[in-house]
């Protein structure tokens, strides 16, 4: 099985089965298009990437790559955040600097089911909380004043009641 | 080490969620529920000002908790873009279905005088979704004259009258599913496979006809062979049951066939199947039932699985089967023959199979989820019953519960 060699920003190097980073978008373009499996030598650079985030994600692809790829059409998918597998939210059980730093990473990564599986994560944790309990949650400052507070309330009237 | 920490808590510091870019922030909130989305406009101006992205508003989903006022408030706001809504649990549905416009997927449960005003307003619907089990009288007055319909989906319980002239209206159709349905004039359904032949895509059928004319179902199965696109094909029970080899044999003609489930074709030969499986295209099938077909015997099985390397679903039904004896070794060689097999079903195996299901079971490794189906065995005893609990022992991955329709199921944890 061919390898390719990943380099975080902190310059560690990490080597990795294609098939596993190639759940990678990004890699995989990256591999396709410059054919760096021609040179064993050749290193892939992941600059936005630390060697702490980029080890998680590798584990989280080793464990999903034979996953079947995410459907296309989602028309008649509904909104659910309940179908997080067990392993996956083993997994997510960190902290929020590193929840954090996953999404991003798979944002930047392009891996679409990791991207998915925190960001519903992190909806879950939003979920029916109100504005002060999602702020305290979130460490987010209230930057609104209270006239602009009631000004919202007042023209959102629609979801006031619960 | 001194920088090692400190670029560790000013990564604590400023990696807070809520400092996530907005498109990040969109994708979050994309998975919440619509009436959640008023409290996050209410938590800082940044995440107020993602709550107005459109894009939130294209799928909507709306429960009990709103009031009517409420959602008519959203409605209104957000007309244009919403493309999908679905109201759960509420009774006044019809009348805040009014207030939409552009839909262009209705999935609800709605009244036959609504459905029609609906269909004659609303010339957006490209699709139409109607699960109904309770209309008194029928669909008799049901209209569908939109002509823009791609997919139209109706399912009922109990043989649901339909109004069918105007179903020939229809020259757009991607995805037609008719199950449940009753039709008086079946020659519609050989109109419909005219009219879409380079559209249809989808075709599912689960209908009674009247009347019961074996030769028809053969000149209808002419019909839809000549429908070269379709991908998914489902004729069940009545739809199937006049099927002789000649129908059958027009499935060779539907070269891009992903799906193919005919059941209960109980006239068609060992002969006929072998021959439609002796085409090369049959490769590309990922889903194959077959049930009540009682031709389909242990040989028969065998050269499928030779046949259809990429097979993921499959059935396996031995009900008025003439020679059930479908057992052990067969299965195992589908599980060398069909290595991606992900789900498989199988019913009235009798006691060929029995205790060395959890056996023969681990032999699929990509199995995600199974079903097992014996007519004997008896429902009150199912957390005794040996073969229930060998294979919750034995099969430690997979969730197993006994179900009374379903027979043993199991789902991989």
């Amino acid at each position: 099985m061919p390898k390719i060699r990943l380099q975080s920003c902190d310059n560690d190097i990490f080597e990795v089965d294609y098939d596993v980073a190639k759940c990678s978008t990004t890699i995989k373009t990256m591999v396709d298009d410059l054919g760096l499996d021609d040179n064993d030598d050749e290193i892939v650079p992941l600059p936005n990437v630390n060697s702490a985030i980029l080890r998680k994600v590798i584990q989280w692809a080793t464990q999903h790559k034979d996953d079947p790829p995410p459907p296309e059409d989602e028309d008649n998918r509904e909104k659910r955040t309940d179908d997080i597998s067990s392993w996956d939210s083993d997994f997510l059980k960190v902290d929020q600097g590193t929840l954090f730093e996953l999404i991003l990473a798979a944002n930047y990564l392009d891996i679409k089911g990791l991207l998915d599986v925190t960001c519903k994560t992190v909806a879950n944790m939003i979920k029916g909380k109100t504005p002060e309990e999602i702020r305290k949650t979130f460490n987010i400052k209230n930057d609104f004043t209270t006239e602009e507070e009631e000004q919202i309330r007042r023209e959102n009237e629609w979801c006031e009641d619960k | 080490m001194e920088f090692y920490s400190h670029f560790c808590t000013k990564r604590c510091r400023m990696a807070q969620l809520g400092h996530l870019p907005e498109e990040l922030l969109l994708i979050i909130f994309r998975n919440l529920p619509t009436s959640n989305l008023q409290n996050i406009a209410l938590v800082c101006k940044k995440w107020k000002r993602v709550t107005h992205d459109f894009s939130l508003y294209h799928r909507i989903v709306i429960d009990s908790t709103l009031k009517q006022a409420e959602v008519r408030k959203l409605l209104k706001t957000y007309n244009e873009s919403i493309e999908y809504i679905q109201l759960k649990n509420r009774n006044d549905t019809n009348e805040l279905l009014l207030h939409v416009r552009n839909i262009a997927n209705l999935n609800n449960k709605v009244n036959v005088n609504f459905l029609r005003k609906v269909l004659n307003e609303c010339s957006k619907i490209t699709s139409l979704e109607v699960r109904q089990t309770t209309f008194k009288y029928g669909m008799r007055n049901f209209y569908p004259t939109n002509t823009r319909l791609e997919k139209l989906r109706i399912k009922s319980d109990n043989n649901l009258e339909i109004f069918e002239r105007r179903l020939e209206d229809m020259i757009n159709l991607r995805d037609l599913r008719l199950q449940g349905v009753k039709l008086y004039d079946d020659r519609i359904l050989i109109r419909i496979c005219m009219n879409n032949k380079y559209t249809l895509t989808v075709l599912k059928l689960d209908v009674w006809k009247l009347p019961i004319d074996e030769k028809r179902d053969d000149e209808l199965m002419q019909f839809i062979g000549r429908c070269t696109h379709l991908t998914k094909l489902s004729l069940q029970n009545y739809s199937a049951s006049g099927l002789t080899d000649i129908g059958f044999g027009y499935l060779s003609n539907l070269k891009r066939l992903r799906s193919l489930v005919v059941t209960n074709a109980k006239r068609v030969s060992a002969r006929a199947i072998m021959r439609l499986f002796y085409e090369p295209h049959v490769q590309h099938l990922q889903k194959i039932n077959l049930g009540r077909c009682p031709e389909l015997h242990q040989l028969v099985l065998k050269f499928i699985a030779d046949r259809c390397p990429n097979l993921r679903k499959l059935y396996v039904d031995q009900f008025g089967s003439s020679c059930p004896c479908i057992g052990v070794v067969d299965l195992q060689y589908i599980s060398e023959r069909c290595p991606r097999l992900e789900h498989l079903e199988l019913c009235s195996m009798g006691y060929a199979v029995g205790e060395a299901l959890p056996s023969i079971l681990k032999k699929f490794n990509k199995l995600r989820s199974f079903k097992y189906f014996v007519r004997p065995l008896k429902d009150y005893f199912a957390e005794y019953d040996p073969i229930v609990r060998k294979s919750k022992q034995e099969l430690p991955k997979f969730h197993i519960r006994y179900s009374l329709n379903y027979g043993i199921v199991g789902n991989r944890k």
